[in-house]
């Protein structure tokens, strides 16, 4: 009985650890989004745990740091951020946090936008320093999806060099997931190609590298200022270039019709077909990974295009 | 004032202000990041009585110039400048080198900073949830925040939920000894600070921490004037959208004092209630109830106020204020306009 005993400790120890360990031994990536996140997730899949700091639904411009995200940083083995500015709020933190394995300029820190070909941020020339300032560029850049892949790729290196043992898994799931994305980018862009002369208007600048990505034509942005929605807009010239058929598509994000509801709510009576697509990850099912959420906003807008002919 | 005594006044400025031209042109990437926050005020009383008090225009300027200087190794340098005794006066309020990691979750700082107590005292004004600060940190830190030169050691604790622990030590120049000042701990002071947090779920978070320092009063350097003061402070902020948010924030705050053998004890606290909304609209609303610093009088400052923000963009938020003063029955109106030149980080508070 005694030796019974003794038995069921050490069995129960050994189940322990054995069910530990693959805890123990993985790599733990911090991403300030939810798009980073789930390509970590894709290409370090078995050998790494992900945990996003913010959620698709959260304006990236307006993050209040959190004590708790310093505590997720501190365990972190790698984090990812989007850099050009759009989430600076990660400095902090990370300085905060302390941890030597993640601070900028160690294998632990990845700004994904290094390798990124950026296109330019837009200002209005006649008041260059009014509204969102990034003098980086355009930091939308993960919604083209083959930027998708550029990310991708400097994760699956980072990885490498991390846990360089598991080089033939990363370089797999990134081969993989290159490919995907490189198959899905063919059907995406037959699936609007018809469209590619239809004129699009963003209500912000972050549609840029989509639209580029998928030869939609770009109109434009309803905004005047970045970043500042409805200010400064000239709503009769608007619907009067709407009615000419200036633009037939207005694409935009959910919070920026709750936050400009009075100009939507005159462009109801416009022409104009609304598009809301969503910029970021989102823990739903259709948004819930990166080629989802892609998939969603050509869906999307495929609907918005055909029913403005 | 002669052209001469101007410049011999606003040197700091003017090298400060020359600097930042010069290293924001030769910097056009992030590297160096060289701001202003400029601050526009306007107070006006309702009661008679204390409309000599009334002022509108400039209030502060902070110059901040800031950057990595070795890997892990970041330097701050401010400048303020404001309006004192009709004039201009200038401060190198924050001036301190910080060491994200010195080993695994430890930090440091050295130089001038604004003393770690509580959630107020390491706030710039922009950062405030409301126009004036808390009565309980006014009386018992002084008018503007408490800044001193020391070092200031930080860990994070190996807890499952976020627990920090800050210890400094300083001495506090800038605050003077005239008895006629308003409090503020001076000399040589030790403060400890443990900072906890908790995340109930993706969309709030809790916050609870406890402060205490260890100083001396104005009047130290003539007489026997010891003060010491704890406090603790619990923070509660539900995210509710794409911008919008709802904060509750308290504070409790403890000060004892001996001043040549008599002693007193005084204490006040603040509650804060904040909603902001997708349009960056923000109303908020305060109940301060303190007592004053001063050894031979115990009266209260009570206040009730009432905040409306709107933030413009990213740079640029003005906000309105009404105070109702319960202990006098008097009510005032404030107004500020704050802009943000260039870009600067704040550590997180």
């Amino acid at each position: 009985m005694h030796f019974n005993k003794w038995r069921l400790f050490a069995a129960t120890t050994i189940a322990t650890v054995a069910l530990a360990m693959p805890t123990i031994a993985s790599i733990r990536i911090v991403t300030s989004t939810g798009d980073l996140a789930d390509i970590a997730k894709t290409i370090g899949q078995g050998h790494v745990t992900v945990t996003r700091l913010t959620d698709g639904r959260q304006d990236l411009h307006q993050i209040e740091a959190r004590p708790s995200m310093v505590s997720k940083i501190r365990q972190a083995d790698l984090v990812v951020v989007i850099g050009m500015e759009l989430d600076g709020w990660m400095d902090s933190i990370l300085r905060t946090a302390g941890n030597p394995r993640v601070m900028n300029g160690k294998s632990g820190y990845l700004d994904a936008s290094v390798g990124i070909k950026k296109l330019p941020a837009k200002v209005n020339p006649n008041a260059p320093g009014v509204g969102d300032v990034h003098r980086s560029g355009n930091p939308h850049y993960w919604l083209d999806p083959l930027n998708g892949i550029i990310i991708a790729d400097e994760i699956r290196d980072r990885l490498i060099q991390i846990d360089p043992d598991h080089k033939s898994d990363y370089d797999r799931n990134y081969t993989a997931f290159a490919q995907a994305i490189r198959t899905d980018m063919a059907r995406w862009k037959a699936s609007i190609a018809e469209f590619k002369d239809v004129p699009v208007l963003s209500f912000h600048s972050s549609w840029d590298y989509f639209l580029k990505a998928f030869d939609i034509r770009n109109a434009g942005t309803v905004e005047v200022y970045p970043g500042m929605g409805s200010l400064g807009v000239d709503l009769p010239t608007l619907k009067t270039r709407i009615n000419r058929g200036d633009y037939a598509v207005l694409i935009y994000e959910p919070a920026q019709a709750q936050a400009n509801s009075a100009l939507f709510k005159h462009l109801d009576s416009t022409r104009i077909r609304l598009a809301p697509l969503i910029p970021s990850v989102i823990d739903s099912s259709a948004t819930a990974t990166y080629r989802g959420l892609i998939d969603h906003n050509i869906a999307t807008l495929k609907s918005a295009l055909t029913s403005s002919r | 004032m002669t052209l001469k005594g101007f410049i011999m006044k606003q040197w700091i400025f003017l090298v400060v202000l020359g600097c930042a031209v010069s290293i924001t042109a030769q910097t056009p990437n992030s590297a160096v990041l060289v701001g202003a926050v400029g601050t526009m005020q306007g107070g006006y009383h309702l009661n008679p009585n204390k409309q000599s008090d009334d002022q509108i225009g400039f209030n502060e300027l902070e110059l901040t110039i800031q950057g990595k200087v070795y890997p892990d190794v970041d330097a701050t340098l401010i400048v303020a400048i404001h309006p004192e005794d009709g004039q201009f006066a200038t401060e190198v309020e924050n001036g301190f080198v910080e060491f994200s990691s010195l080993m695994d979750g430890v930090g440091a700082s050295i130089g001038r900073q604004f003393v770690p107590f509580g959630k107020q005292n390491k706030l710039h004004p922009e950062q405030q949830a409301m126009i004036d600060r808390p009565a309980v940190v006014s009386q018992f830190f002084g008018a503007e925040n408490l800044a001193a030169d020391g070092i200031a050691l930080n860990a994070i604790l190996p807890l499952p939920f976020f627990c920090r622990l800050e210890l400094g030590h300083w001495k506090n120049t800038l605050a003077g000894t005239p008895a006629d000042l308003p409090f503020s701990p001076t000399g040589y002071l030790s403060t400890g600070r443990l900072w906890s947090s908790v995340e109930l779920s993706d969309s709030a978070e809790a916050e609870l921490g406890f402060s205490g320092l260890q100083g001396f009063g104005p009047e130290y350097a003539t007489q026997r004037d010891d003060a010491t003061i704890i406090g603790t402070d619990l923070t509660f902020r539900q995210f509710l959208g794409s911008k919008s948010r709802i904060m509750v924030q308290g504070e409790l705050i403890q000060l004892n004092r001996n001043v040549d053998g008599i002693s007193a004890a005084r204490s006040g606290g603040f509650l804060l209630a904040n909603y902001r909304t997708e349009t960056g609209f923000e109303i908020g609303v305060r109940y301060d109830h303190s007592e004053r610093a001063d050894i031979g009088d115990p009266a209260l400052d009570r206040r009730l106020s009432l905040n409306l923000m709107q933030k413009f963009s990213e740079t640029y938020f003005g906000r309105v204020e009404y105070i109702h003063d319960l202990e006098t029955d008097s009510p005032a109106i404030y107004g500020q306009l704050v802009f943000n030149l260039g870009s600067h980080t704040h550590a997180l508070q």
